[in-house]
């Protein structure tokens, strides 16, 4: 129940977290977009159409065309020359800047193209315009068919068709006259223009020229013949209601601008300064006055309060066209933008918070951050890194340099929509880039979080297979292996490569154009355009070339690689077989065999090497054998020490015994008999003792190991000295785990050497103090301990370990001081060690011992099984005939071990 | 009982002392300092029982042994300066019947000789006895019947546990027992921290039936596995 509640627990603070941080990082780049947009209409966040900046740029364009069409284009100020130009003639400052800030920027390639398809329209306007009715066949369908299919194939052939696709696709809505040239002082196409300005309701204009209409699209609006237009005029024609907007121009022949809307006059020109910041692109600023002839001209402009589109058929044209298009599309754009902040401020402030529970339940998330980090823990890395890889492939390609344009993005916010004007399609974009920004965060984040939690315990199979795979083999076959490896790699890159220059000749553009991917968008003009802005960007040369260099190199380089591999690859394969014969060598040399030398094959880079080993060897030899003659001199000298000593100590041994069977001796004498044989007895153990040292020392002593429970041992020793230690004034702590701890020593000496230490304590311990033995299991090692609170006080710095030290100098106590000593050379010799340390009188001797042991094979490990099991007997036997057998194997010194001469094997046993 | 000790070492000190010794005890003692002296006592007298130590001049020990047991079977005890394992197998393996090291305590010597001469004189009968009903080992016999330990043919004085332990260990010669399993089976109850116990026991019967209780040669601690009976 608990577990449930703790599992949901942490399932729910990181779902918190996770959405949060999702949400969050999905909507950063719109809201960043936002905060960059910051001052301008956009972020007012405003419902109305008519206050946002595009409106006043289309009003303010269409002011301009329509005193253009007023004054016949005869303005004289330059302000009205066409319905582009002139804004930009005015403005010429500004433009120059706005080129230079983004002609680095895919929009202006955008505006290139659309630069370069203006013509084109004009073309097809005109071949529309000037096509044949079917009354000019006189009623001939065929021949009017004919000439259509004529056409058709004309129209196509000069590639006009693709221009429609354009106009849907930016929803210019086929009113191509918003975006070129027109000639104001051609009556006809005066006309023709206003004609399809008429069909558009959303805008109702009048145009007054010397107090004479010119053009009207307001219902019952007429003429009044050279006299003054007053308010009512207009007001009595149009629903207020309908059209809450209204701009008038140079009512008060003053040249300036009036707008009323919902019946409230609207401050225009703010401190009488036009600047860039201003919308109101309209004549009466004090930097921006209009010509004289202007000045006849007046204009009275409405605009409805909810647009709608105007589709009309037209006669003589298949088809229909649309109008007011700009006007509803500028209010859907409002409208998107208004809702899309709110939506982007509740989806953050809703990220906020669950961030925010899923930060605070800190427990929960850190249990189910863990749970995902086993989960990933269990994919193995190759896997992990190959669909890494993939996705990262897939990011950066399928986005076309999402990155990039997510930098953009954020550096010009929605500011750009002075020209692009289609807010929902760049919305859209920008919240599927939030998608894809989330993407890659979470991507980031579980690379993040496996590289931390799992750092080492990554699972790696085939890394780990081609390490392990490796090892098998001899050092020469390792190397062959590695070097036909390399080779490998480098051919396969080579061919990689090859392929890459091959494919990069065959589909040039499209894959220059896909791996320079910056510039993200509009596929759709292909490299000839790409090329275009390329060449006028001053590229020194087209980049593609740059790639294919780039990728030759790369190749040539490659190849001489290859080359050199190859050349290399016979005298690196024979170097490979002398290093593995000098590594065998010197893997003889370790395991003892000193006979014998290492040829190598004439001029070999490892000539040298090889003398050197072949002189370390005889060296090695040489010393060795002083070493051994010195090492047997030594135990013989001892030897026949003892036993020249031995003799005659049988003989005051015998007659002390002798004496004492006496029985008519005074008291006094008896007690002289009794020290005399105290003191032969004693010297018969310091006899037996030297002997049996020089012995271990040198390695000679026999041994019989076996795998043994030390706190057997040490209960067996404490058992077997039970009677020492209750006759002194000591008491003896123990903590020996029950547990067995298991060594392979040779059970005799290691009683021994316990015998000694425990016996060392009793001697030496304060009285009435005690002396503590523990055995634990520390790092592999069994490690027992005797502490005692020495009686007399100890000097510092002085081995007890030496032959014949003594915590007090005065030698007259019963031992030989050869029992710590004796101890340490049995514990080695046993393959243990024997550290002693003081601290003030406490005297702590340590004995540790590897556990288990390295002879523990299969039989053996039964037959320890078998004694515990204490039942089966055969075995318990068949082990005793191994004890002897193992304990003969291993006695050092032994004539026929190892390939040692003078029968030394290099070994210590174990 | 007059048995006849022929005792040989180079060192005439140590013959007189084992010599005056071994006379203590009851026995008849001749005296020889070289092997080639002792083949010629051997020649002449009826000798139960020879001391000998091994690095003598003329005709060392083992030589002289070897000559002695082309004809004769009675019991060897060797006498050695040398106390290796190595020395002590070989003089085994050359007919000695045992092996004292130098220096001995006088009454181990003694003890030995005794044990030697009760074999080599009483327990030809024993022999004769229902082979299933008693089990041998070296020195000590285990009569299942009489649940009683002889040891050189003499009945051990042993405790009821005692005796039970070494039923246990004579029927067993050669296998480790833990201490656990002694405890488990002789007293027949769970056991908890046995060692001390097993040990006490063990040290007891020892001083009954070892010659030398310091360095038994039957009942042996298998150190830091258990104990058990050596099988001769």
């Amino acid at each position: 129940m608990d577990t449930k509640w703790k599992k949901s627990k942490s399932v729910f603070s990181f779902m918190a977290f996770a959405t949060g941080l999702t949400v969050i990082v999905t909507n950063l780049i719109p809201a960043a977009g936002m905060v960059s947009a910051f001052g301008t209409d956009i972020l007012e966040g405003q419902s109305d159409y008519q206050e946002s900046g595009d409106f006043r740029d289309l009003i303010s364009g269409k002011l301009s065309e329509l005193i253009g069409v007023a004054t016949a284009g005869k303005d004289d100020s330059g302000y009205v020359t066409d319905s582009t130009g002139a804004v930009y003639k005015f403005m010429d400052e500004s433009y120059d800047r706005w080129v230079e800030e983004f002609q680095n920027e895919p929009l202006v390639e955008q505006e290139e193209a659309v630069a370069e398809e203006t013509a084109d329209y004009g073309a097809a306007a005109d071949f529309l315009n000037n096509l044949e009715g079917p009354e000019a066949f006189g009623g001939n369908w065929d021949d009017y068919q004919a000439y259509l299919a004529e056409q058709q194939a004309h129209y196509e052939e000069i590639g006009l068709d693709s221009v429609a696709d354009y106009d849907d696709f930016y929803g210019y809505g086929g009113n191509y006259y918003d975006y070129y040239g027109y000639d104001y002082g051609d009556q006809e196409s005066r006309d023709a223009y206003m004609a399809d300005m008429a069909q558009n309701k959303n805008l109702r204009y009048a145009v007054i020229y010397q107090n004479k209409l010119l053009y009207s699209n307001i219902d019952g609006f007429e003429d009044k013949a050279g006299q003054e237009w007053t308010d009512e005029d207009f007001s009595k024609s149009l629903d207020a209601a309908a059209y809450n907007f209204t701009l008038w121009y140079n009512r008060t022949g003053d040249g300036k601008v009036q707008i009323v809307k919902d019946g409230y006059e609207v401050d225009v020109y703010g401190d009488g300064i036009y600047s860039d910041r201003n919308r109101w692109r309209v004549p009466g600023y004090a930097n921006f006055t209009i010509g004289e002839s202007a000045k006849d001209a007046v204009v009275f402009l409405a605009a409805a309060k909810f647009p709608q589109l105007y589709i009309v058929s037209e006669d003589g044209r298949s088809g229909v066209t649309q109008y007011g298009g700009r006007l509803c599309r500028i209010r859907q754009n409002t409208l998107y933008l208004a809702s899309a902040a709110e939506r982007i401020c509740i989806f953050m402030s809703t990220g906020v918070l669950l961030l925010a529970v899923g930060l605070l339940m800190r427990k929960g998330r850190r249990r189910a951050v863990e749970w995902i980090a086993d989960r990933l823990q269990k994919i193995c890395l190759e896997i992990k890194l190959s669909f890494l890889l993939i996705l990262v492939i897939l990011f950066t390609g399928m986005g076309g340099g999402v990155l990039g344009q997510l930098v953009w993005w954020i550096r010009n916010g929605l500011g750009y929509y002075n020209w692009s004007g289609d807010y929902i399609y760049e919305m859209a974009r920008l919240t599927s880039a939030g998608g894809y920004l989330a993407l890659w965060f979470w991507l980031i984040y579980l690379v993040v979080l496996d590289w931390r939690m799992n750092g080492k315990r990554q699972k790696k199979p085939i890394f780990d297979l081609l390490k392990v795979k490796d090892f098998k083999y001899p050092i020469q076959k390792r190397l062959v292996r590695r070097q036909r490896n390399t080779l490998i790699a480098e051919i396969s890159l080579l061919l990689l490569f090859a392929g890459a220059v091959c494919a990069l000749w065959m589909i040039q553009g499209e894959l220059v154009n896909w791996i320079s991917g910056g510039y993200g968008y509009n596929y759709a003009y292909e490299t000839d355009l790409y090329e275009a802005v390329a060449e006028d960007m001053g590229y020194p040369f087209h980049m593609r070339y740059a790639y294919m260099l780039m990728a030759e190199v790369i190749f040539g380089a490659l190849f001489v690689f290859t080359a050199i591999t190859v050349a290399g690859l016979k005298k690196n394969r024979r170097l490979a077989v002398d290093i593995g014969l000098l590594t065998d060598r010197i893997l003889a040399v370790r395991e003892g065999s000193l006979e014998g030398e290492l040829v190598l094959s004439g001029d070999t880079d490892l000539q040298e090497a090889a003398d050197s080993l072949n002189q370390i060897q005889k060296g090695m030899e040489t010393a060795l054998a002083e070493q051994v003659k010195s090492e047997r001199m030594k135990v013989e000298l001892v030897t026949n020490v003892s036993h020249d000593i031995k003799t005659p100590l049988t003989s005051i041994i015998s007659y002390a015994e002798l004496l004492r069977q006496e029985k008519e001796l005074p008291q006094h004498v008896k007690e002289y008999i009794q020290i005399l044989g105290e003191k032969a007895e004693r010297l018969r153990g310091i006899v037996q003792d030297v002997f049996e040292i020089s012995k271990a020392t040198s390695g000679q002593l026999p041994m019989q190991m076996e795998m043994l429970d030390m706190g057997k041992l040490l209960r067996q020793t404490l058992a077997d000295m039970n009677d020492q230690i209750s006759q002194s004034a000591l008491v003896i702590r123990t903590s020996i785990p029950e547990q067995p701890v298991s060594v392979t020593a040779d059970g005799q000496r290691l009683y021994r050497v316990f015998q000694n230490l425990l016996q060392n304590a009793l001697r030496y311990s304060l009285e009435g103090s005690r002396v503590y033995l523990s055995l634990t299991e520390e790092d592999g090692r069994a490690v027992a301990r005797i502490k005692n609170t020495s009686g007399v006080e100890l000097s510092d710095g002085k081995d007890f370990t030496e032959r014949f030290v003594r915590g007090d100098a005065s030698r007259t106590d019963g031992g030989s001081g050869l029992g710590l000593s004796i101890a340490k050379s049995f514990t080695e010799a046993c393959g243990g060690s024997l550290t002693v340390e003081t601290d003030a009188d406490l005297f702590t001797v340590t004995v540790s011992f590897p556990t288990g042991g390295e002879e523990t094979d299969a039989q053996s490990m039964q037959e320890e099984q078998a004694v515990q099991k204490g039942q089966d007997k055969e075995g318990a036997q068949d082990r005793q005939g191994n004890r002897s057998g193992g304990g003969d194997a291993c006695q050092c010194g032994d004539k026929d071990s190892g390939a040692g001469k003078n029968g030394i094997c290099f070994h210590r046993c174990l | 009982m007059d048995a006849c000790v022929l005792v040989v070492d180079d060192d005439r000190e140590i013959v007189r002392a084992i010599a005056l010794l071994l006379e203590k005890e009851g026995y008849r003692v001749l005296k020889a300092y070289d092997g080639m002296e002792a083949l010629r006592i051997l020649a002449e007298t009826e000798v139960q029982l020879i001391i000998m130590d091994v690095m003598m001049p003329k005709l060392d020990g083992l030589s002289a042994m070897m000559k002695i047991r082309e004809r004769k079977n009675l019991p060897i005890i060797v006498l050695s300066a040398k106390t290796e394992e190595t020395d002590k197998i070989l003089g085994l393996s050359m007919g000695a019947d045992d092996y004292v090291a130098k220096p001995f305590h006088p009454q181990e010597l003694a003890a030995r000789v005794k044990s030697q001469l009760r074999r080599y004189t009483m327990l030809g009968g024993i022999h004769a006895q229902n082979e299933e009903e008693e089990i041998v080992n070296g020195r000590l016999c285990y009569r299942l019947k009489e649940r009683t330990l002889y040891a050189d043919g003499e009945p051990v004085r042993l405790t009821a546990t005692e005796t039970k332990i070494m039923e246990l260990l004579m029927k067993n010669r050669g296998r480790i027992f833990p201490a656990e399993e002694i405890y488990e089976r002789v007293w027949e109850e769970p056991s908890f921290s046995p060692e001390n116990t097993v040990m006490v026991h063990i040290r007891h019967i020892r001083e009954k039936i070892e010659l030398n209780p310091k360095e038994p040669e039957y009942v042996k601690v298998v150190w830091g596995i258990g104990y058990k009976m050596e099988k001769k």
